[in-house]
C-alpha cells in the first residue's frame, strides 16, 4: 500500500515545504505562532504575530556608526533588500532584537564589538536560506533583556538556532538567570567547525526530540542523544528549565566557549507548555525552517509501523518528514542543498535537477525519518553516494536509488551518528555485479555486517543470507535489475533472512545487534543501489507482512 | 595512482588526529574556503584518515595524481598555521603556486610539503597501518 499522506501535510507541501526551498514561500505562507501561543519574548528574523507592527531588529553600521531599525518585507520575513541598501557595501551587525510581543523585553546592547552581523558586506548572512544573525569574533553576541524578567519557576523557550559562521567549541542555547548562566543544551563542535555533532548538554529534565530539546518530563538528556542531530547545523531547541529568575539571553556566542547563530527566540514565563501547544510550536518553527524530521508523526509509514530506531528512504515515510537527504555539487562550487519530498510522498527530482543541472551531484547526508535525527553522513567528498549524473536521477525500478559501489571512487558509505540497536531490518537493496558480497548494514567497531549475498570469505562473523557455508546462495544474484526487499530479524535466538517476502530462515545463532554504517567502506563489499533500510530496536515479525506489503508496493518488487 | 600515506605528528596543543583533522579540513577549504561555506554543509574533510592500532597516530591518505581544486576565493591563512616545520620558503612557494592555480586544479602530490613523511602503501602496512586495498 503506497504511503498515505494526509491532507493537511499535502497542503503544507503545497505551501512550500515540498522541493527543497525553505521559507514561506508567496506571500505570509505560515501561521505566525505568537497568533495562538502568545509569549512573554520573542525575537526572530520572521514575523512572529499579526499584530506586531515593529521592525524585527536593529543594525549598526561599522562599529559605533549609524544605525536603523530594519522592518519585515511582505512575506514577512526581515527586509534584506532594506538590510543591503543601508549597509552600502558595510558590515551590518545587530544592535537589538525588537520583543515583538509587545511587552518591551527587547534584547540590546551599546557594545559594538557584541554584537553579532546579519550583513557581510556584500550579502545577508543565511542558515538553511534564511537570513541568520551570527557572531564573527570571540565576544559577540551578548544582549540584555530590557523591561522586567521572568520571576517564574518555570520557562520555557524555543529557538532555531545554528552552528553559526566562526569555528568554535560549543552550539548551545543558554539562559541567564540571576547572576549566572546555565548551559540548556550544547554539542561539541571541533575546530573547523560543527561537524561531529550534539555531544552533551545539561539542565534539568530535558529530553531529546529530533534537533528540538525540550525540558519537560523526559528522560535525562546524554552525551548520545546529543550526538543524534549532527548533520544540519541549524537546529530547533525547545528547552524547559526550572530555574526562576530570566534576565538575560545569550543570543550568540558566549565568550570562547559556545558558538551558535540565532533565527528565532520565544520564550514563556510559564511552566512546560503541554504537549499539543508544543508540538504545534515546534512544527510552525519547523515547517518556516526545514530543520528536522519531527518524531510527532500522526499518519504514514512510520506512523502505522511505529518503533523505528532509523528509517532512511528515498521516499516520505512519515508526514512530520520534509528532508529526504543533502546532495553535493561534485564541481566548483561544491556546494550542498537539503532534498525533501513532492507532495505525494517521493522523492523530490525536480529540485534535484533543477539543482544540479548538469553538474553530478553526490549524497552528503540521508536524513533519518524516525524522529530521532540518526541521520546517515559522510563528510569525505569521494565517499560520498551519487544520485544524481548529471543527466538524470539514478533510479531503479522508477524509483531513486543511491549508487554506492563505483558512484564515487568506490569507497562510498554513509555513517550513522550514533549505533543503532536492531532486531528488525527492513532494506531495498539492489546490486548488478553476479555473485558479489555486497554488506548493506555494518558495524565498523565490531566488524560485523548484514550482507546480501554472494560467496562468502572474509571477515568474519557476517551475517545475512545463506551465511553458514562458504560458497552460498547470495540473494543478488547478478540481474541488470537487480532489486530486493530483505527482512532480517532477531527471533530470541538467532537471526532469520527473508527475501521479497519470502519465507525467512534462520541463518545464524547470534544476539542482537547494532550498527552504524550503510554499506560497508570498501570497493567490492558494498551493496551497489540502496533505496530504502527501516530498522526497528524490537522484533516487528508481528507485522512483518504487512510491513513488506507496504515497501513491495511501493517499490513494485515483485 | 598510487595510495600515499602521510603519518601527521602532532605539535603544540595537538594530538596527531587533532592535526590530521584540522588539516584535512583546511584540504577541503581549497574547495570551499570559510567565507563561501554554508553552516550547513555536510562535507568537512577531503581525505580519509587512518589511526595506527598501536601508536594511535593518525595518516591523511591521499592519492598523489589526485586533483584538487583551489577555490578563488582560497585563504591560506590556516592551513599554513597548522605546519610550524615547513620553512617559510617553502611555504612561500605554496601560497604562490596556490595563488596562480586559484580557479583551477592542482595535483595532491603538489601540495604535500617537504617535511612530510610519505609511505606508499606496502610500506605503511609493514608499518603497522591498516590497508586500503579493497578485501575480497
Amino acid at each position: 500500500m503506497p504511503i498515505q499522506i494526509s491532507l493537511s501535510n499535502a497542503i503544507g507541501a503545497l505551501q512550500g515545504l515540498a522541493g527543497g526551498g525553505p521559507g514561506p514561500g508567496p506571500g505570509p505562507g505560515y501561521t505566525p505562532p505568537l497568533d495562538e501561543y502568545p509569549a512573554d519574548i520573542a525575537y526572530s528574523v520572521r514575523k512572529l504575530s499579526s499584530s506586531y507592527t515593529g521592525p524585527a531588529i536593529e543594525v549598526e553600521r561599522n562599529p559605533g556608526g549609524e544605525t536603523q531599525d530594519i522592518y519585515f518585507d511582505s512575506n514577512g520575513l526581515v527586509d534584506t533588500t532594506a538590510l543591503a541598501t543601508f549597509a552600502a557595501g558595510a558590515e551590518l551587525r545587530v544592535k537589538t532584537f525588537y520583543d515583538q510581543t509587545g511587552n518591551g523585553r527587547h534584547a540590546t546592547t551599546t557594545v559594538s564589538t557584541d554584537m553579532s552581523y546579519i550583513y557581510s558586506g556584500t550579502a545577508v548572512y543565511e542558515a538553511n536560506e534564511i537570513p541568520v544573525v551570527t557572531p564573527r569574533g570571540a565576544t559577540d553576541g551578548f544582549y540584555n533583556i530590557t523591561g522586567t524578567y521572568s520571576t517564574a519557576a518555570n520557562n520555557t523557550v524555543f529557538a532555531v538556532l545554528s552552528a553559526g559562521h566562526l569555528d568554535g567549541s560549543y552550539l548551545m542555547a543558554r539562559g541567564a538567570f540571576g547572576s549566572s548562566g546555565i548551559l540548556m543544551a550544547g554539542i561539541a563542535c571541533p575546530t573547523g567547525g560543527c561537524t561531529s555533532g550534539p555531544d552533551y548538554g545539561f539542565g534539568t529534565t530535558q529530553y531529546y526530540r529530533d534537533g528540538v530539546y525540550y525540558g519537560g518530563t523526559g528522560t535525562g538528556l546524554t552525551r548520545d542523544d546529543f550526538a543524534q542531530s549532527s548533520i544540519s547545523s541549524q537546529r530547533i531547541y525547545g528547552v524547559g528549565f526550572t530555574q526562576s529568575g530570566l534576565n538575560a539571553i545569550n543570543m550568540s556566542r558566549a565568550g570562547n566557549s559556545s558558538i551558535y547563530a540565532t533565527q528565532e527566540y520565544i520564550v514563556y514565563f510559564s511552566d512546560q507548555l503541554g504537549t499539543t501547544p508544543r508540538q504545534a510550536l515546534e512544527q510552525n518553527l519547523n515547517s518556516y525552517y526545514r530543520s528536522s524530521n519531527l518524531p510527532d508523526y500522526t499518519s504514514g509509514f512510520l506512523a502505522d509501523y511505529t518503533g523505528a530506531a532509523a528509517a532512511y528512504s528515498v521516499r516520505k515515510l512519515s508526514n512530520t518528514a520534509i528532508k529526504c537527504m543533502r546532495v553535493r555539487r561534485a564541481v566548483a562550487p561544491f556546494d550542498e542543498k537539503d532534498i525533501g519530498f513532492t507532495a505525494g510522498g517521493d522523492l523530490d527530482e525536480a529540485a534535484i535537477v533543477a539543482f544540479g543541472g548538469s553538474d553530478v551531484l553526490n549524497v552528503s547526508a540521508w536524513y533519518d525519518q524516525s524522529g530521532q535525527s540518526r541521520h546517515a553522513t559522510q563528510i569525505a567528498p569521494n565517499s560520498q553516494p551519487q544520485i544524481y549524473n548529471g543527466t538524470a536521477v539514478l533510479t531503479e525500478n522508477g524509483k531513486p536509488y543511491l549508487k554506492f559501489r563505483g558512484g564515487n571512487g568506490g569507497n562510498e558509505s554513509l555513517n550513522m551518528n550514533s549505533e543503532v540497536t536492531c532486531e528488525t531490518i527492513f532494506s531495498v537493496v539492489g546490486n548488478d555485479a553476479p555473485g558479489f558480497l555486497a554488506y548493506y548494514l555494518w558495524n565498523s567497531a565490531a566488524s560485523l555486517g548484514f550482507f546480501s549475498g554472494g560467496t562468502f570469505s572474509s571477515p568474519t562473523p557476517i551475517l545475512g543470507p545463506g551465511v553458514a557455508t562458504g560458497a552460498v546462495n547470495g540473494f543478488i544474484t547478478g540481474t541488470e535489475t537487480g532489486q530486493t526487499l530483505l527482512y532480517n530479524d532477531y527471533n530470541g535466538t538467532g537471526w532469520e533472512v527473508g527475501q521479497d517476502g519470502g519465507t525467512a530462515t534462520d541463518v545464524l545463532t547470534i544476539s542482537a545487534q547494532t550498527i552504524n554504517q550503510i554499506v560497508r567502506p570498501n570497493t567490492n563489499l558494498q551493496v551497489e543501489k540502496a533505496q530504502e533500510f527501516i530498522i526497528y530496536g524490537v522484533n516487528r515479525s508481528d507485522e512483518r507482512t504487512a510491513i513488506e506489503d507496504n515497501i513491495m508496493t511501493y517499490y513494485q518488487i515483485p | 595512482m598510487s595510495i600515499v600515506y602521510l603519518p601527521v605528528e602532532p605539535i603544540e596543543g595537538m594530538t596527531s588526529g587533532e592535526r590530521a583533522d584540522a588539516l584535512d579540513r583546511e584540504c577541503w577549504s581549497l574547495y570551499r574556503p570559510d567565507s563561501i561555506k554554508n553552516p550547513n554543509d555536510v562535507t568537512r574533510r577531503l581525505f580519509p584518515e587512518v589511526t595506527h592500532p598501536d601508536t594511535e597516530q593518525v595518516a591523511i591518505i591521499g592519492q598523489t595524481d589526485e586533483q584538487v581544486y583551489i577555490s578563488p576565493e582560497v585563504d591560506l591563512t590556516n592551513l599554513l598555521a597548522l605546519l610550524p616545520e615547513v620553512p617559510q620558503t617553502e611555504k612561500d612557494l605554496l601560497v604562490t603556486y596556490i595563488e596562480i592555480n586559484k580557479g583551477g586544479y592542482v595535483p595532491f602530490e603538489n601540495l604535500v610539503p617537504s617535511t612530510s613523511v610519505q609511505l606508499t602503501e606496502a610500506e605503511a602496512v609493514a608499518a603497522g597501518w591498516p590497508p586500503v586495498t579493497p578485501e575480497e
